[in-house]
């Protein structure tokens, strides 16, 4: 077996346990869905009692109904029970499926949260969102159906062998021969299924794929006039995946099949050996005794024993697919966090207010790299290594230098979001925090959300006039004003009607809300025509106004007179220091 | 319902595979009721032979009883298979007639399709439709068959006793359906409307990361994400509950139908006019036929949701702007000029116009470059040349005839268009080239790809022109996706060409080789460039600024 399928197996077994693990975290409702399957058993026991038992009385005994009513409305309530059992089963089961995916996608955040967009690099941004939604959400079903239905399908089949081998030996023994074949066909299903449910998910997730990307491109393919012959692809593609999972399907739905026989054919054989022994054909075992009510009684239980493993292996699939969504959120959960934690505490304490705008006034903080060490893993050389720099309270520092030369770690150093791996980062005295610093990356995020909900992100309590005072500053005002629907336009991906230079902008009115005396921008500019980057540097220039300290990351050669000292850095070092 | 018939229809070319399935179906569920029946039958009968010594054929039953069990294996087997089968080629087929029906929609609202989240959800909705016959038409179909046949031979062989278990199958197999379907709809609604805002609090958590934790924000984010994922949760949990309802309803129904066999049966029994036997088979028979019951809840549950799939598919489905028309042949190979006379174009009625007064003539064979700062209208320009959007006034001529009353077919085998986003399949190299020219050889692929600096690159690739360029062309740097995305038009080989920021993402050096290597191939054309940078575009006879082609009075 090959190192990497190795590894899926160990991966796939850490996961499985993992999941196993979670289930403490809805101890109550996971009892609750397995014991409403249990008393569910029992009550089967009863109902075919009390079936066997009327029946035997009116056909063997005479008995005449009125006498049987007492009975039949006991019946009539077992009815009952089990159905309001079925109830509660499923509601316990989405119970217990709510309270853990909850507590897992909470965990999860937080670990994300935790890590910081630097760590978050190094994975697909949009396999980690996936993580967040639909992976947790793929674990619902295991925790609602498979899990309860793997202990329902191990006691409730022992349960009902048990009793009928109480009242006859023999026929108990017979559905014992079933029994070893049992856990085999478990495997056998098990195996048959997982493999089903993912070559069938594959084939799926293909064909949409595929599907999706040409609709994606509709606009390109008509351009190319290629529509009609992406139409017959599509259908093409479709079909190609129809004729290779048929192949797959007539193996793995065999294994079921051969579940239904066994099950069928013990049916056969406990009725066909309860008709002989009542005619009193079999001289041997307890077969003679055996009257209509013990025959038809274990008649009834015969096809329940079978049931809970039919219904294991339709739940199969979510257990494959929580184990695939498991490994995945493992892998996330099992990246080391940074060793301190940056503490979430109120953004810096009493902000003082211009009073005129409305708008935080902070006192600038001085910023220090003292020696400071980072290594990044996998990579021999330390990106910064022993490496120091004093920006003065209220400085415009504008940093630039070829790629890959440590310029965004400094500023991912004074952001908190990384951690120096020696020596010390310090804003204002103190080590970063949240609210020490204000943000504004190369491509600023906008939130699903309106043009209000983004800004009060850095300052939830700001009402209209403050909110329109930042805009303002940030050159933005007539744009949102000219919005249809003004600060209530919703923003989201791909920004409705913002430019990259109008979202740069925002990103700014969204530092000028934050009280943070510290501006870190990650080439605002990058890719913007001049006349947005003259607006942008006007923005950031009113920005900081003596208030707060700024710390700009540049590539353009327009940007590097901006400011009051220019650094260069060069291989995690300082090769240039020019003030103006 | 009328919004399902059009999919019910789709279904025609499978109604041999589909009829087939069902009658598997049906053979399969009468397998189950026989096996159950006869069993009761046989071992009450025993019974009363043992106990009155008369004489019983035993093997005739017995081996019915075998039979009924190889059956009901065997044609579950083949059921599964053929409705599997059918159901993907369905499948196949409902994909072709979806992209059919999108793809002669005018462009600016495919635009707006990619942009939002309504592919996904298209996708989700063709198969929501899927399952509609797999889950709901054939289940139904054979419960009502299995259910009418099984209580028509209840009542031949036992009276009253069978009209009994019919009157209950028949009345809980009609309203338990209707029930589920009307309580389950608005569960189905609340977790198609929880989704989107989950995802997006998903997609912010992680992209907005940095901003979250530099405005402090990761807690109340929590709570946003939280409160999005208990939504969509609370709604799963009801449909859940629903579902276990519906669940328990169908065990009482098949219950109840016992216990209206014995009630009516026992006196029967004991009056002389059913034997013992017979009510032991009507009482189990009863008990098995529930199973022909147990998915439709659960089925009819989700017809409200596909219901709506259907409604919304079928929004899409009116316009045509003859676009799927096969490839003409034969592209027009004349120069021809292009020219926007007084246009004027506003993106929204109640916005300030982003074209204002504007006139831009090229004569045949003229490469003219307009430049100006971004988010000014610059695509908006190229977008009206190529007849995507339609100017508010003033008219645009291709040729000397407005492009407007060109069909899209002709107008795109006269003129093409590097749109501003680069717009990649995940194909092949070769797959993607091929999309402008299907019959091209491999040798005019490398001569395009040399055109746009590519060949290097491509040979040097394991797999050579076959390698996999990933979804979006993921797999490619942004600069060799934007060249992809230049070859392929050079492969289209129309006498008008449209270029939007062709060398976005090129550094200087590649930028400047790809402008040589063009130039002669542009100068055989008309060409309207786009770039921010005009010294960096490729050859061109006449360069303007975007601002002065406005009459004064913008923004």
């Amino acid at each position: 077996m090959s190192a990497s399928a190795d590894d899926r197996g160990a991966g796939t077994r850490a996961a499985g346990r993992w999941l196993l693990d979670q289930a403490h975290l809805a101890r109550g409702a996971m009892a609750a869905t397995v014991g409403a399957g249990l008393a569910d058993a029992l009550l089967v026991v009863v109902q075919a009692l009390l079936i066997a038992w009327i029946i035997d009385q009116a056909v063997i005994h005479q008995v005449a109904l009125s006498e049987l009513t007492g009975t039949l409305a006991l019946l009539a309530a077992v009815f009952l029970a089990r159905a309001g059992a079925t109830w509660g089963r499923a509601a316990a089961g989405a119970r217990a499926g709510w309270i853990i995916t909850a507590a897992v996608r909470r965990r999860l955040y937080r670990h994300l949260a935790d890590l910081g967009p630097v760590r978050l690099q190094a994975h697909h941004s949009g396999s980690v969102a996936s993580a967040l939604v639909e992976q947790v959400e793929a674990l619902e079903g295991y925790y609602a159906h498979s899990l309860p239905q793997m202990v329902l399908a191990v006691t409730a089949p022992v349960l009902f062998i048990a009793i009928v081998a109480a009242v006859d030996l023999l026929a108990g023994l017979l559905l014992l021969i079933a029994a070893p074949l049992v856990p085999l066909f478990m495997a056998l299903v098990g195996m048959g299924a997982a493999r089903l449910s993912r070559r069938q998910q594959q084939s799926l997730a293909r064909i949409s794929a595929h599907f999706l990307d040409r609709l994606r491109g509709l606009a390109t393919l008509r351009i190319f006039r290629a529509t009609a012959a992406a139409a017959e692809a599509v259908e093409a593609a479709a079909e190609e995946y129809r004729r290779r999972s048929m192949s797959v399907l007539r193996v793995a739905f065999l294994s079921s099949a051969a579940l239904e026989l066994i099950a069928a054919i013990s049916i056969a054989l406990v009725a066909i050996y309860v008709g002989f022994s009542l005619l009193g054909y079999l001289h041997f075992g307890p077969g003679p005794e055996l009257g209509l009510f013990a025959g038809l009684f274990i008649l009834l239980l015969a096809p329940e024993v079978f049931f809970p493993l039919r219904r294991l292996a339709q739940h199969y699939h979510d257990r494959a697919a929580a184990v695939g969504a498991g490994a995945e959120i493992l892998q996330l959960l099992d990246e080391p966090l940074p060793p301190a934690r940056v503490s979430e505490g109120q953004p810096v304490a009493p902000v003082q207010r211009d009073a005129r705008t409305d708008l935080p006034v902070p006192r600038p903080a001085p910023v220090r790299f003292e020696q400071v060490v980072v290594a990044f893993p996998g990579t021999a050389a330390a990106a910064l290594d022993g490496f120091d720099l004093s920006i003065p309270a209220g400085q415009r520092v504008v940093i630039s230098g070829p790629s890959g030369a440590g310029k965004s770690t400094l500023l991912h150093l004074a952001a908190g979001f990384l951690q120096p791996d020696g020596g010390a980062v310090t804003v204002g005295g103190v080590a970063p925090a949240a609210g020490q610093a204000a943000w504004v990356g190369q491509r600023p995020w906008l939130f699903h959300g309106s043009v209000r909900e983004n800004l009060q992100l850095a300052d939830p309590q700001a009402d209209d006039p403050r909110l329109w005072a930042a805009l303002r500053h940030a050159d933005l005002d007539a744009v949102i004003a000219a919005l249809p629907q003004g600060l209530d336009t919703p923003l989201g991906e791909d920004a409705h009607g913002l430019s990259g230079g109008q979202a740069s902008r925002l990103a700014l009115a969204r530092a000028l809300l934050s009280g943070a005396p510290l501006l870190l921008l990650d080439e605002p500019t990058a890719g913007l025509d001049p006349d947005s980057r003259e607006r942008v540097l006007a923005a950031v220039a009113r920005l900081a106004d003596g208030r707060r300290t700024v710390l700009m990351v540049a590539h353009d050669r327009d940007t590097h007179d901006w400011g009051d000292r220019h650094l260069v850095i060069a291989a995690g070092r300082c090769v240039e220091d020019r003030h103006a | 319902m009328r919004e399902l018939i059009p999919f019910l229809r789709d279904l025609r070319p499978e109604r041999w595979r589909l009829a087939l399935g069902t009658l598997l179906l049906i053979a399969t569920l009468a397998a189950s009721i026989g096996l159950m029946g006869l069993s009761g039958w046989f071992i009450t009968a025993t019974a009363v032979a043992g106990v009155t010594g008369a004489y019983l054929d035993i093997y005739r039953p017995s081996a019915g009883i075998r039979f009924f069990a190889l059956a009901r294996s065997i044609s579950r087997y083949f059921e599964r298979l053929v409705h599997h089968d059918a159901v993907l080629r369905t499948l196949a087929r409902l994909r072709g007639w979806l992209f059919r029906t999108l793809a002669p929609l005018p462009l600016a609202q495919v635009g707006r399709l990619r942009r939002s989240d309504l592919l996904n959800r298209m996708t989700a909705d063709v198969e929501a439709l899927d399952n509609l016959y797999l889950r709901i038409v054939g289940p139904t179909l054979a419960a009502v068959v299995t259910l009418g046949a099984t209580v028509a031979v209840l009542v031949l062989v036992a009276g009253p006793a069978g009209w009994a278990v019919g009157a209950v199958l028949l009345a809980g197999g009609v309203l338990l359906p209707l029930w589920a379907w009307r309580r389950g709809s608005p569960h189905g609604e609340a977790v198609d409307r929880h989704l989107p805002a989950l995802r997006g609090a998903g997609v912010d958590a992680v992209q907005g990361l940095a901003e979250l934790r530099a405005c402090g924000a990761v807690a109340r984010h929590e709570q946003r994400l939280m409160a999005a994922a208990d939504g969509l949760a609370a709604a799963r949990a009801r449909a859940a509950r629903l579902t276990g309802a519906g669940e328990g309803a169908v065990g009482l129904l098949a219950h109840g139908a016992l216990l209206a066999a014995l009630i009516v049966g026992i006196p029967l029994y004991q009056s002389g006019a059913v034997s013992g036997p017979l009510l032991a088979l009507v009482a189990l028979a009863a008990l098995a036929a529930g199973e022909a019951l147990t998915a439709l809840p659960g089925a009819w549950q989700h017809l409200g949701r596909t219901r709506a799939a259907a409604r919304r598919l079928l929004e899409h489905a009116d316009a045509d702007t003859g676009a799927a028309a096969p490839r003409p042949e034969g592209p027009p190979r004349q120069a021809l000029g292009l020219a926007l006379e007084a246009v004027t174009f506003r993106h929204e009625a109640h916005m300030p116009p982003v074209l204002r007064d504007c006139s831009l003539t090229l004569a045949p064979g003229e490469t003219v470059v307009v430049h100006g700062p971004s988010g000014c209208g610059k695509s908006t320009l190229l977008d009206l040349a190529a007849g995507l959007a339609r100017p508010d006034e003033g008219t645009v001529t291709l040729g000397g005839a407005p492009v407007a009353e060109l069909p899209e077919a002709q107008r795109f085998a006269r003129l093409t268009y590097l749109t501003q986003r680069t717009e990649l399949f995940a194909d092949s190299v070769a797959g993607n080239l091929r999309i402008a020219d299907p019959a091209a050889d491999e040798g005019e692929l490398w001569r395009a790809l040399h055109i746009a600096a590519l060949d290097e690159r491509v040979r040097g690739a394991p797999r050579g022109l076959h390698e996999w360029v990933g979804e979006g062309g993921g797999r490619l740097s942004g600069g060799e996706a934007r060249r992809l995305a230049l070859a392929r038009l050079v492969l289209a080989d129309a006498p008008v060409v449209l270029l939007d920021e062709p060398f976005r993402g090129l550094d200087d050096d590649t930028a400047a080789c790809v402008a040589r290597r063009l130039a002669p191939w542009l100068a055989e054309r008309t060409a309207l460039i786009i770039s921010h940078d005009p010294d960096h575009a490729p050859a061109h006879d006449r360069r303007l600024a975007f601002l002065e082609l406005n009459a004064p009075g913008g923004e």
